[in-house]
């Protein structure tokens, strides 16, 4: 049994033996059924906590770019609101619709950078994207992704929980929860956020909501210690270490033999799982180990925070087994109120740090063998408008959008992901009108890789078998998009 | 989800179980038997949410009834006139329940099963409440082994052990019991000296006395207040994307008071639920509403404050269920319960008593009540500030009840209609914009006279919704900020016609509490902010009668200078200006007894004024006049809104006289002796606390898809032993737990119990459990001597790594404390929602951004990370080993000795102390090369360090 089976077990038994039946009716958790000495149940393999059918993908690597990216600057070519550039936006735009800044009449904005087409697919795709450039054809691009959340912090937890108030578990965390880590010596779901700063919605984005708080992504850091209190006090070399860890493994084995409390043992596993973590972790953040010509590729500089460190650290867990790694990229809220976050500005800046950092991580998986079982996602919580920002009614002195929840891009690439394009927008980029993509229909086709039905991954809780995409708003895998 | 997934066989297996218990013609018990069964195969498709083909079995009157195909679905007393036993006994598959194929199949149901439900149809189909809604009765136990017994609560225990086949442990050793009961009543392990005192005191009166002394303490409240925090769901911050502090630390001072004070729980839960509403409220009643302000408020750019506003007001629902009812209210937000006999609708009544404070999701969260810094001055700070309230209320009653007449306002011609940015334009009286208002908007409107020789004593702002159906609202706000009147001559000539007072419809919103601001140039006026929920009018009073010559014409200007969050304007969209000629305003405005009033009102606000203090969010109910209508959200969707409700309590509870009608109505129905839910869902609580589980597992469901209790008996003597005989103070039903003899067992187990019982829920030994969060920081402290005890105070910040602050826009820091607050409890540690306190979010603290029901233990190596690597536990290790190595006794294992006691409080065993011995001469060796600078001053000491460490890492020094 690995520590992450243990871990589910040491749960399990605090958990009812009716919620725990009810996991088993649910068709997951089954690794604590072996466990609790419940053979009979363990014959039907949807309990054994192994994939509902066979996955494609053993791993997923979550792009997000926090903030939200202007995909009219990026992805999705509007000829017509480049002619319209100026001039005050369409009545039939405005009606009904919630802005976060925008006021009254605004003015359309055509796109800031010219478009050209690539690939063999000739998709279209703006000039700041030069490196992602060589690898479209690798790209399947959704160019009619669409929220109905329009402030960053519910729009990112119903990206990654698929409800919009913070407490419900993440993608990560169901992932974790429905097939356990492969790594023995690293936890299932990493964390990595650049920018300066976390997600809008805070630590809730990759929270555990209601499955045990084992299930919750571990936030490493690329500075200091990867994972919190990792490295030991100085003064306290390994050898030392390993002393003392065998010392409370000693006594706790006499308390055990005297009291016969079964947490005492976990307790001791979770001391060696400790100490094996706080060698190999520390390995595998450590980017130095990299020889040159990949931190050529990546563009990285080992000892900083930043996108592209994250992208080659994103490789090396990969290979070491972990389930979900999730990379937040703040900077993209291109409002234009500050130089920071003008789309001739700031905008700019963050393309090149994100354009071939992420060529470079598609390329190296590629060229590992890991692409064809590890699912790459790209994208932001929401979409930005084709209509300048007037924020206060007036001119701003940068240039920028608003936050709009009717249109976005995303593109998902590896793991039998048949490159391409799906989905189209109206002609002004603001809407997604042809083959519309849901959040939730994005979260189905991610379990869906990963060998989970949204409808069998569930747990019960307040009296409901939750799922991540909620019954209320029935989500579709996107079969048309593999391969 | 509805359970649509195959049975596994385990279920069946016990199903076969439950029906083995029920022989031929014994009577079959619906909750036991019955219940599970529709819960389990039925109500996904025939319950509170769907009801196929009409079909549900919620209620008995629902299932006796005939189903969409005019079928009988119950008959009682024939089963086989039932369409239910024919279903789910067919073997055509098209026929068969449940179906065999399709979206919904689902396992058939077994023999056993169905010869069940036919023999309870034949013994008549009698439907029982489930036992969570029945008023707990005490019931008569007597087992055997009577001189076991020590409190009433045992009997229960021992009555099922007996039943079960199984003997109580032994009495755990002194020094056990001593270290559990520290713990459990006040956070913290005994000290030496208290443990030398009870071991030296071989009366048995000891226990009792040990057991007072703990209640006594004030660290007492502190343990307790932290366990209601994660109820409260207390934090420093404000949640949502920005989750900038809030000062709202006066209400856990007012938590560790209440619970020192032993508070009677009914009073417990009507201060925090409608503290504002009693009779003159003290100071401490309106810190305890910070129950119902510590929801979220969401500052982000461009939200809107009402769907943030409801966003609290639901959650204040959903927590007031689950900590006080343990009932998940929340699935009935978007449909009647799936599993629980209430319906829809029942939300929204409920809901309606939290819809009308004043608080809107404001960024400054509105309303704040200063505390004053000065306890002496407290309570008069109080008072003057709700006095303030009072008398704005008062001096703007008669123009409300005077605008209630049906004056005949006169309607002027508007003309040369202006505005600052877009459009202003007329239609049948109305003005109406178009185009883009920013938020410093101003509106200039020319109104023709009706007739010359009017004589004008009045102008009135009439501020209409977007729409005519109340269901489309709340509607943007529209909120006058200011106004001014000039009158122009026919010559051209120009004059300002001043105002002496302003009346509106009623007093309301953080920008609308004093109408006569609209008259001065603040953004402060009439009309609707953040939103408008209904047409508001405000009545201008002339300082003079104006009568207007022929060519006369008034220049009204208005301006709209407030914005919500984000710079979204709340200027007006349709209004009308109309003219009155009532002597009556004049009159009102020149009244004496408005003179009076004004006069206090001034004075009162000199006095607040005066008052130094924290501001605090509070919970105050606007007035009757501003109540907000409640109406059903269908589909659990804000926007879209169904029939309106007046407040009331589910149907399935206890009623209340006729109806309770506001907060404080509703705070009394909740600790009214008929509710069958508050006594036991709090002592449920309270004993899984001291326990390790509750006697119901699921702490926050209590309902049918909770677990049943384990011992219902146990539960309901608790619950009435905690009610009547403890007059609910929470000091007494603790005494009687922690002197019961079933706490005072040895929690000492054999491989036989363990696998029989391995929770321990039968509690046949005594409970072993993991230190919580708090208590894992706190033990720590106190073993190492550094705990720095103060009651009460803002919340501090010991040291936590770089970088775990790093929230967007905060620019808010972490600053490590120096000096006591650096040693301060658990419980006082600054938390931030977004970026909670790390190390204590390893050991499983919640949170708190909405109420946490249950924590789940878990046992992870992140765990020994923080306790071996975090900088603050290297430091209590530290000064622990300076403890240890200052033992007089110079040997070491003298000195391994005394470091074991402190950190465990028992015996070091022989094997251990030997294991320890053996590492210290190791490690005094290994250090003769090992550079240690960082960590000690010698070899020695760094090894003592580590030991040290050891210490606090160990199974017994992490439990209880």
């Amino acid at each position: 049994m690995n520590v992450y089976d243990q871990l589910r077990h040491d749960s399990g038994l605090l958990n009812s033996r009716r919620q725990f039946l009810k996991s088993c009716v649910a068709g997951v958790g089954g690794a604590w059924l072996s466990s609790l000495g419940l053979p009979a149940l363990a014959e039907d393999p949807l309990e054994r906590g192994i994939p509902h059918f066979a996955p494609k993908a053993k791993r997923v690597i979550f792009l997000h770019m926090a903030g939200a990216p202007s995909q009219l600057e990026l992805f999705d070519y509007k000829p017509e609101l480049n002619r319209l550039n100026g001039q005050d936006c369409p009545r039939e735009f405005l009606e009904g619709q919630n802005f976060a800044f925008i006021q009254g009449v605004p003015q359309m904005l055509g796109s800031q950078y010219d478009f050209h087409q690539a690939g063999d697919n000739r998709q279209w795709i703006s000039d700041r994207l030069p490196f992602t450039e060589r690898v479209i054809d690798q790209l399947c691009i959704i160019r009619s992704m669409h929220t109905d959340q329009f402030n960053h912090a519910p729009a990112q937890l119903l990206m990654h929980t698929g409800q919009t108030i913070q407490g419900n578990p993440s993608i990560g965390a169901w992932s974790t929860y429905g097939l356990g880590s492969e790594s023995q010596n690293l936890p299932g779901y990493i964390v990595l956020a650049s920018g300066g700063k976390t997600p809008s919605a805070g630590k809730s984005v990759w929270g555990s909501g209601f499955l045990p708080s084992v299930y919750q992504g571990v936030q490493c850091r690329s500075k200091g210690d990867p994972v919190m209190y990792l490295s030991s006090p100085d003064g306290m070399p390994r050898e030392i270490r390993r002393k003392a860890i065998d010392a409370i493994t000693e006594i706790n084995q006499q308390t055990h033999e005297d009291l016969h409390d079964a947490e005492t043992l976990a307790r001791i596993s979770q001391y060696e799982m400790a100490f094996r973590m706080q060698i190999h972790a520390s390995a595998a953040f450590d980017i130095q180990q990299e020889p040159e010509y990949i931190h050529k590729l990546y563009g990285t500089q080992p000892g900083k925070e930043s996108f592209a460190n994250n992208c080659l650290l994103a490789r090396r867990l990969a290979e070491r087994g972990t389930r979900y790694i999730q990379l937040f990229d703040w900077g993209w809220d291109s409002h234009g109120a500050g130089k920071a976050e003008a789309l001739n500005h700031g905008f700019t800046d963050k393309c090149r740090q994100m354009d071939q950092a992420t060529f470079a991580l598609l390329t190296d998986l590629k060229q590992r063998g890991l692409l064809e079982d590890t699912l790459v996602i790209w994208g932001g919580e929401f979409g930005r408008t084709p209509m300048r920002e007037n924020r206060g009614g007036g001119e701003m002195k940068f240039i920028g959008r608003d936050h709009n929840p009717g249109a976005f891009t995303m593109w998902m690439a590896g793991a039998g992901i048949k490159p391409g394009a799906h989905g189209e927008t109206d002609p002004m980029g603001y809407r997604a009108v042809k083959d519309k993509v849901s959040v939730h229909d994005l979260q189905a086709t991610i379990l869906n890789r990963l060998g989970l039905h949204h409808k069998k991954l569930s747990y019960p809780f307040q009296g409901l078998n939750q799922t991540l995409t909620p019954v209320s708003k029935p989500a579709r895998v996107l079969h048309q998009l593999f391969a | 989800m509805p359970l649509r997934r195959p049975v596994p066989r385990s279920l069946c297996l016990l199903v076969l179980a439950l029906a083995w218990t029920a022989q031929a013609g014994e009577k079959i018990s619906y909750n036991e038997q019955i219940r599970p069964i529709f819960n389990t195969s039925c109500v996904g498709c025939h319950g509170g949410v769907k009801k196929n083909a009409g079909v549900s079995f919620i209620y008995r009157e629902e299932a006796l009834g005939t189903s969409a195909n005019g079928n009988r679905i119950i008959v009682p007393g024939e089963p086989e006139n039932s369409e239910l036993i024919k279903r789910i006994s067919s073997d055509d598959p098209r026929y068969v329940m449940p179906p065999a194929h399709g979206e919904h199949h689902n396992e058939p149901l077994s023999p056993a099963q169905i010869k069940l439900l036919s023999d309870w149809i034949r013994q008549g189909a009698e439907w029982q409440e489930h036992w969570a809604y029945i008023k707990p009765e005490r019931q008569a136990v007597q087992p055997q082994q009577q001189n076991w017994i020590r409190t009433p609560m045992d009997a229960y225990v021992l009555d099922q052990l007996e039943q079960k086949a199984l003997a109580p442990s032994a009495e755990a050793p002194r020094s056990q019991w001593l270290r559990r009961v520290s713990l459990d009543l006040t956070g913290l392990p005994p000290t030496l000296e208290e443990r030398q005192a009870f071991l030296a005191d071989e009366s048995d009166e000891a226990y009792e006395a040990v057991v007072d002394r703990l209640l006594a303490s004030p660290r007492y409240g502190e343990r307790w207040a932290a366990m209601w925090m994660d109820l409260a769901r207390y934090a420093d911050t404000i949640g949502y994307e920005k989750d900038k502090r809030r000062t709202i630390w006066p209400y856990r001072n007012w938590l560790i008071n209440a619970f020192n004070e032993d508070l009677p729980f009914p009073e417990f839960i009507r201060d925090q639920l409608a503290g504002d509403l009693v009779k003159e409220p003290t100071t401490e009643q309106l810190i305890s509403t910070g129950f119902l302000r510590l929801t979220q408020t969401n500052t982000e750019g461009g939200t809107d404050d009402e769907e943030f506003r409801v966003a609290a007001v639901l959650d204040r629902v959903n927590t007031t269920w689950s900590s006080f009812q343990g009932i998940t209210f929340g699935c009935v937000q978007c449909h009647s319960h799936p599993y629980e006999p209430i319906p829809h609708e029942d939300f929204y009544r409920f809901m309606s008593f939290f819809n009308s404070t004043e608080d809107c999701d404001q960024d400054n969260d509105f309303p704040l009540h200063v505390v004053a810094h000065k306890p002496e001055e407290r309570q008069q700070a109080t008072a003057a500030q709700l006095d303030l309230i009072r008398l704005r209320r008062l001096l703007n009653q008669p123009g409300s009840l005077e605008l209630e007449k049906p004056e005949p306002w006169l309607q002027p011609t508007y003309s040369a209609l202006k505005i600052s940015r877009g459009k202003l334009k007329q239609k049948a009286g109305v003005l109406y914009t178009e185009g883009t208002q920013p938020v410093h908007t101003t509106y200039y409107v020319t109104l023709e006279s009706p007739e010359a020789g009017t004589t004008v004593t009045s102008l009135k702002v009439t501020i209409l919704p977007d729409t005519d159906n109340p269901a489309d609202g709340p509607f943007r706000g529209a909120h006058l900020s200011q106004l001014t009147l000039k009158k122009v001559t026919a010559a051209g000539k120009s004059s300002d016609v001043p105002f002496s007072y302003v009346y509106a419809d009623s007093v309301a919103g953080p920008l609308g509490q004093d109408p006569a601001a609209a008259l001065k140039p603040s953004a402060q006026g009439v009309g609707g902010y953040p939103k408008l929920f209904r047409q508001r009018d405000a009545v201008f009073v002339l300082k003079q009668p104006l009568e207007l010559q022929p060519g006369d014409t008034l220049a009204a200007t208005l301006f709209c200078k407030a914005g919500t969050t984000g710079g979204q304007n709340t200027a007006l969209r349709r209004f009308q200006l109309q003219l009155g000629s009532s002597p009556a305003w004049q009159q009102l405005a020149a009244s004496d007894s408005q003179a009076q009033l004004v006069k206090q009102l001034r004075e009162t606000q000199k006095l607040v004024a005066g008052f130094k203090g924290e501001k605090v969010p509070v919970a105050l109910e606007r007035s009757s006049a501003s109540v907000r209508e409640s109406r059903v959200f269908i589909g659990g969707n804000r926007l879209n809104r169904g029939e309106a409700q007046k407040p009331g309590v589910p149907k399935i509870l206890n009623p209340y006289g006729a109806e309770a009608g506001n907060r404080l109505e509703m705070a009394e129905w909740l600790a009214h002796p008929d509710n069958s839910l508050t006594a036991r869902v709090f002592v449920n609580r309270v004993f899984s606390e001291l326990f390790g589980n509750g006697i119901v597992q699921t702490l926050g469901d209590f309902g049918s898809s909770g677990l049943p209790p384990t011992n219902l008996a146990l539960l309901d003597h608790l619950a009435i032993a905690f009610r009547e005989d403890g007059q609910w103070q929470l000091k007494s039903l603790l005494k009687e737990m922690v002197l019961s003899a079933t706490y005072r067992q040895d929690h000492r187990s054999t491989v036989e119990l363990t696998a029989r019982d391995p929770q321990n829920l039968l509690l046949a030994r005594g409970p072993r459990t993991r230190l919580s969060a708090e208590m894992i920081r706190d033990h720590a402290l106190s073993a190492s001597g550094l705990i720095a005890h103060r009651l009460g105070g803002p919340s501090v910040m010991p040291p936590q790594p770089e970088g775990v602050w790093t929230t967007v826009y905060s620019g808010e820091k972490w600053t490590d404390a120096k000096g006591p607050d650096r040693y301060r409890r658990a419980l006082y540690t600054f938390w931030k929602r977004t970026a909670p306190y790390p190390s204590m979010m390893t050991f499983d603290a919640a949170s708190r951004e909405v109420c946490n029901i249950q924590r789940i233990s878990t046992n992870t190596p992140l765990q020994p990370l923080v306790t071996l690597n975090d900088p603050a536990y290297l430091e209590f290790a530290q000064k622990l080993a300076k403890r240890i190595q200052n033992h007089p006794d110079a040997g070491a294992r003298a000195k391994i000795a005394q470091g074991y006691l402190l950190t465990t409080q028992q015996e070091i065993p022989t094997p251990s102390l030997d294991v320890l011995e053996k590492l210290h001469g190791e490690l005094v060796e290994d250090y003769q090369s090992v550079p240690y600078d960082t960590l000690a001053k010698s070899a020695e000491e760094a090894a003592w360090v580590n030991i040290a460490g050891v210490l606090l890492n160990i199974d017994s020094a992490l439990t209880k």
